[in-house]
């Protein structure tokens, strides 16, 4: 069972990280083919994956909902929400598969029952849980952007002057305000974002390599 | 009373008092019509000139991958984009990488474009179904067999607008709409592995870390934030949602200003009483 639950996926990890490190160099058709193969798996993976995140999602309601917890009756609106999707979707299907000509738009195209709950539900919703942050923003930058120390000072300075400059506003006070959003963001931003991207990449490939050689070994479950 | 429930009643009435504020703030000026100049920088400007650039017949993916929440950010964008490819009689190519909630987004935007502009569904656009996992990898070696079938179930190969395209090599500019890390992996799978010219619009917390990618020249150019849309359809001459935006993204910005100088005067005051 060990053999089966641990050196069989390190094996694979191994394999396949090592073939795929040089795939991405080699343009031979032989590779290319190879990649192509491997892609297709990766979406049938993916759309399994998501499968079995609803699965898991409907577990984890379905026992808020058993033991009564706190805020139970939300889970409940998730188990409507799937319901209800769940129908928008394959029932139009069905009704023309059962009808001799379609009768109802099936799928993701317009006018059919998935499409409708999307505009009406979930781009509405979605829009005012991404509007709420400029309200928590405000508030924030009301309580918190303090001139405390030089740091604090600097980054404030640097804030005012890119909220001045993203809008019209800004460039009719004087041109030297966009001017220097634009030094800011392309000069003192670009450096600290290189340097968080190469520790970050450095850091990515090092835990690859730690993967592939079996060194790291937390996906399996092991601590 | 005690001075903590105090404390956190005044805190309270605080945080109304600036939600209050801001909400009175953003509808006040959507009542304000104004016309103003607003400049493109230069990062703009580039993905305006390459499109401008591109002969007529010219092959564009444009990318969609954006959640219906960034939609009130991006959707601007991606209509002045596709209007743009329209204008200049290029070819339209439209698919999202990011989740399925992207393609009525896409659906309807390329519509409402194609509709003004009388352009063909297969002949001068065409939209491709959300795949899930590495597609770009596969569109880098047969666009067919990353999508074989449009969004009508039509085989891609028989479809006009894709005259002249084998794989990702062979489009002309790629542009991304995105409101998460897929400009990252256009990035390293579609500009590195296909040699493409890559553009990018993203919503204005993000636009940040794309920087880099400017100077290192894998993005041509980048649209963040409502602020640079707004200038890409001052470009355009079709001022629309996200310049009619600029009102109320100005007002506010003018809001959170002036509140943090009062935050800052009574934290100095509170300073110097201590």
């Amino acid at each position: 069972m060990v053999f089966l639950k641990k050196q069989i996926p390190l094996l694979i990890a191994l394999v396949t990280g090592i073939i795929f490190i040089i795939q991405f160099f080699v343009p031979h058709p032989a590779s290319q083919n190879l990649q192509a193969w491997v892609t297709k798996w990766i979406s049938i993976v993916t759309g399994t994956a998501l499968l079995l995140g609803l699965t898991s999602l409907i577990y984890l309601h379905y026992q808020k909902v058993k033991n009564k917890t706190t805020g139970w009756g939300f889970s409940l609106v998730v188990f409507l929400g799937v319901f209800i999707s769940l129908m928008a979707g394959f029932l139009p299907t069905i009704i023309n598969w059962l009808t001799p000509s379609p009768v109802l738009t099936a799928g993701m195209t317009k006018g059919s029952p998935l499409i409708w709950i999307f505009n009406n539900s979930i781009a509405p919703l979605q829009a005012s849980m991404f509007s709420l942050i400029a309200f928590f923003m405000a508030s924030a930058s009301f309580r918190a952007f303090r001139i405390k120390n030089i740091q604090a000072t600097v980054l404030l300075v640097s804030a005012m002057i890119i909220m001045l400059g993203q809008i019209p506003l800004g460039g009719l006070i004087s041109s030297a305000i966009p001017d220097t959003m634009t030094w800011i963001l392309t000069v003192p931003n670009i450096a600290v974002r290189r340097a968080i991207l190469f520790g970050v990449t450095l850091g990515a490939i090092a835990t690859s390599l730690k993967i592939i050689f079996g060194i790291e070994q937390s996906y399996l479950g092991s601590k | 009373m005690s001075n903590s429930k105090q404390s956190i009643h005044k805190r309270y009435r605080a945080r109304w008092i600036i939600f209050a504020l801001l909400a009175i703030t953003i509808l006040a000026s959507l009542f304000i019509k104004a016309d103003f100049p607003f400049p493109a920088a230069q990062v703009v400007q580039n993905v305006y000139d390459k499109i401008e650039s591109l002969p007529a017949g010219s092959a564009v993916v444009i990318a969609f991958d954006f959640s219906p929440g960034a939609a009130g950010e991006l959707e601007p964008m991606a209509l002045a984009m596709v209007r743009h490819c329209f204008k200049k009689d290029l070819r339209v190519i439209g698919l999202t990488i990011w989740d399925a909630p992207a393609v009525p987004i896409m659906e309807d935007v390329i519509k409402q474009a194609a509709t003004e502009y009388q352009k063909k569904d297969g002949l001068d656009y065409t939209l491709l179904p959300f795949k899930p996992g590495l597609i770009y990898l596969t569109m880098c070696q047969d666009f067919y067999l990353a999508y074989p079938k449009d969004y009508r179930d039509q085989p891609t190969r028989e479809l006009p607008v894709f005259h002249g395209i084998k794989n990702l090599s062979d489009v002309d500019y790629v542009f991304d709409i995105a409101s998460l890390s897929t400009i990252e992996t256009w990035i390293a799978y579609g500009k590195e592995k296909a040699d493409i010219e890559l553009g990018a619009a993203c919503t204005a917390v993000m636009a940040t870390d794309y920087y880099p990618f400017l100077q290192s020249k894998q993005l041509n150019g980048l649209v963040g934030g409502l602020g640079a849309i707004a200038q890409y359809e001052t470009l355009l001459q079709k001022k629309e949602r996200a310049y009619q935006a600029m009102i109320p993204q100005s007002a506010v910005h003018l809001l959170i200003i002036l509140l943090i100088v009062i935050g800052n005067l009574i934290y100095l005051k509170q300073r110097k009483k201590n």
